[in-house]
C-alpha cells in the first residue's frame, strides 16, 4: 500500500519536475528571443540616431556647399530681346546693368505666396528687365519647406550650365510647386529639369546634387538678417515696396526711369 | 526533449515541426490582407489613368504618396503594373491556405512551387523598397501593406517546409536542412521582427526629416 503511494508520489514529483524544467526552458527562449529583438532595436536605434545627427542641420540629403560663380554672364533672349544674365551673390541678375532702377525680388520656391506672385507679375519682371528700364536680381531664399532650398540649387545650376533656359525653370519652379512636391528628393528635380530642355550633363549633375542648396541655406539667413521678414518681398532701388501687380509694376518702373533720365 | 530530436529519429510521418493549420491561417490571413492592398493599388492605378487629378485614399502627405509610385518604372517592371502579379498571387496564397484548412495535403512540387513564389515576393519586395526609398522618395501606403505581409509569409513558409522536409520525401529530406529549419522555425518570430526592423531604419533614416515635419513642425 505505502509503496504504491510512495511510488506515485515519486511520478508526480518527475511530472511536477519535468513540467518545471519545459517552463522554465520555455521562458529561457522567451528572454533570449526578447533580448535578440531589444538589442537589435537599440543598436538600429543608434545608428539610425547616428545617421540623423551626421546629415540634419544641412538643409538637405544633398551634399551641396558650393557656391554659385558669381559674376559669371550671359546674354539671354527674353521677351524677343538679348538681354545679360548674371549671377550675382544673392541670385540672379536680369538686365542691363545700367538700367535705371533696380528692383530686388525675395523670393522662395517654395512657398505659395511667391508662388501666386509669379503667376500674377512674373512676366512684368522680365518685361521691364527687357525694356532696358529696370535691373532685376532675383534673390533666391528658402523659408517654408526644401523644395526652396532644392528649387533654388537647380535655379542657380540652370543659370551656370544653360542660361538661356533659366527664365522658363525660373517659372516653372513655380508653376510645379504643390503639394506632392514639396518632398521631391534631388532625382526628381534632375527629371524635372530634363523635361524643361536641359541637357548639359554638369548641370544635371548640379541640380541632382543639390549643389547650391547650402548656399540658399546661408543666403536666407544674410537676408533675412538683413531686413528681409518675408518671401516674396519687393525692394525698388533699395526701398520695400508693396506687391505690385502685372500693370502697376510696369506702370512704376516707366515712371521712375523716367523721372531718372 | 521533444522538440530537439535530431538525426535518426525522423520516422514520425506526423511528428511535425510546429502547426500546419497555424501556417495555413497565415497564408490566408496575410494573403488576404495583401490581396485587398493589391486591390486598392490596382482600383486606383485605374482610377489615376481616368481621372488624373482624382484625389486618392493613399495620398496622404506629400511623401506618403501612392501617386509617383504607381507611375514610376519600378511600380510597372515587367511592363503592367505589379499589384496584378499581387492579385493573382495573393489569391493562391488564400486558397491554399484555405485549403489545408479544409483538410487537403499538398504534394512535395506544390511546395517547392510555393517556395518559389515567396522567395521571389522577397525579393521583389525588397528591390521594391530600395526603389520606393532611394530613388522614387515616396512612401506608398499600400505597398508597404504588401510588405509588412510578404515578409512573415516568407519567413513562416520557410522555416516550416525546411523544418518538416516538405519539398522532397518526408524520409529523404536532408539532415542539415531540417536542422537549419528548425532553428529558423524556433526563432522565425525573431528573423520577422529583424526583418521589419531593418525596413523600417530605412524608412527612418531616408524620411526622417518629413516625418519630423509633419509630426511635429520641426526643421531638422
Amino acid at each position: 500500500m505505502s509503496a504504491k503511494n510512495k511510488k506515485s508520489e515519486l511520478r508526480e514529483k518527475i511530472a511536477e519536475q519535468r513540467e518545471q524544467a519545459a517552463k522554465a526552458a520555455k521562458r529561457r527562449k522567451l528572454f533570449t528571443q526578447l533580448g535578440i529583438v531589444l538589442g537589435a532595436l537599440v543598436v538600429v536605434g543608434i545608428i539610425v540616431a547616428i545617421v540623423i545627427v551626421a546629415t540634419s542641420g544641412t538643409p538637405d540629403d544633398a551634399s551641396g556647399d558650393a557656391t554659385p560663380p558669381a559674376g559669371q554672364s550671359a546674354m539671354v533672349t527674353v521677351a524677343g530681346v538679348s538681354v545679360p544674365l548674371e549671377i550675382t551673390e544673392q541670385g540672379v541678375k536680369l538686365g542691363n546693368a545700367d538700367a535705371p532702377v533696380t528692383i530686388d525680388l525675395f523670393e522662395d520656391f517654395s512657398c505659395p505666396h511667391c508662388k501666386d506672385y509669379e503667376a500674377t507679375a512674373g512676366s512684368a519682371f522680365l518685361q521691364v528687365a527687357a525694356e532696358g528700364d529696370a535691373v532685376v536680381n532675383f534673390n533666391h531664399i528658402n523659408i517654408v519647406t526644401p523644395y526652396g532650398a532644392r528649387g533654388g540649387s537647380m535655379s542657380m545650376c540652370v543659370a551656370e550650365g544653360q542660361p538661356e533656359l533659366w527664365t522658363t525653370v525660373h517659372s516653372a519652379l513655380f508653376t510645379n510647386q504643390g503639394q506632392s512636391t514639396n518632398t521631391w528628393r534631388t532625382g526628381s528635380f534632375r527629371d524635372f529639369a530634363a523635361q524643361l530642355g536641359v541637357t548639359d550633363q554638369d548641370t544635371l549633375d548640379c541640380i541632382f546634387e543639390g549643389r547650391y542648396m547650402n548656399w540658399v541655406a546661408i543666403n536666407t539667413e544674410a537676408a533675412l538678417g538683413s531686413g528681409v521678414t518675408g518671401t516674396p518681398s519687393l525692394w525698388i532701388n533699395g526701398e520695400q515696396a508693396q506687391l505690385l501687380d502685372s500693370a502697376s509694376l510696369i506702370q512704376a518702373v516707366r515712371q521712375l526711369a523716367s523721372a531718372g533720365e | 526533449m521533444s522538440e530537439t530530436t535530431s538525426g535518426s529519429g525522423v520516422t514520425a510521418a506526423d511528428e511535425s515541426v510546429g502547426s500546419i493549420r497555424r501556417l495555413a491561417i497565415a497564408w490566408a490571413g496575410f494573403g488576404a490582407i495583401a490581396l485587398f492592398a493589391s486591390f486598392m493599388l490596382t482600383n486606383d492605378r485605374i482610377r489615376l489613368l481616368q481621372n488624373p487629378d482624382v484625389d486618392l485614399i493613399c495620398d496622404i502627405s506629400p511623401f506618403v504618396a501612392c501617386g509617383p509610385v504607381m507611375e514610376s518604372a519600378a511600380g510597372a517592371l515587367f511592363g503592367f503594373p505589379n499589384p496584378i502579379l499581387g492579385l493573382v498571387c495573393f489569391t493562391i496564397m488564400v486558397t491554399s491556405g484555405m485549403a489545408i484548412l479544409a483538410g487537403a495535403r499538398f504534394g512535395n512540387w506544390y511546395w517547392i512551387g510555393m517556395q518559389l513564389g515567396l522567395t521571389f515576393a522577397g525579393g521583389f519586395i525588397t528591390w521594391l523598397q530600395t526603389q520606393s526609398l532611394w530613388v522614387i522618395g515616396s512612401l506608398c501606403l499600400w505597398c508597404m501593406v504588401v510588405w509588412a505581409t510578404t515578409i512573415p509569409l516568407v519567413v513562416l513558409t520557410t522555416s516550416f517546409a525546411l523544418a518538416n522536409g516538405q519539398w522532397f520525401d518526408r524520409r529523404r529530406g536532408s539532415s542539415w536542412g531540417r536542422g537549419f529549419g528548425r532553428w529558423m522555425h524556433e526563432y522565425r518570430w525573431v528573423i520577422i521582427a529583424l526583418w521589419y526592423l531593418a525596413v523600417i531604419a530605412a524608412i527612418a533614416a531616408t524620411f526622417y526629416r518629413e516625418f519630423a515635419f509633419m509630426w511635429f513642425g520641426t526643421v531638422l
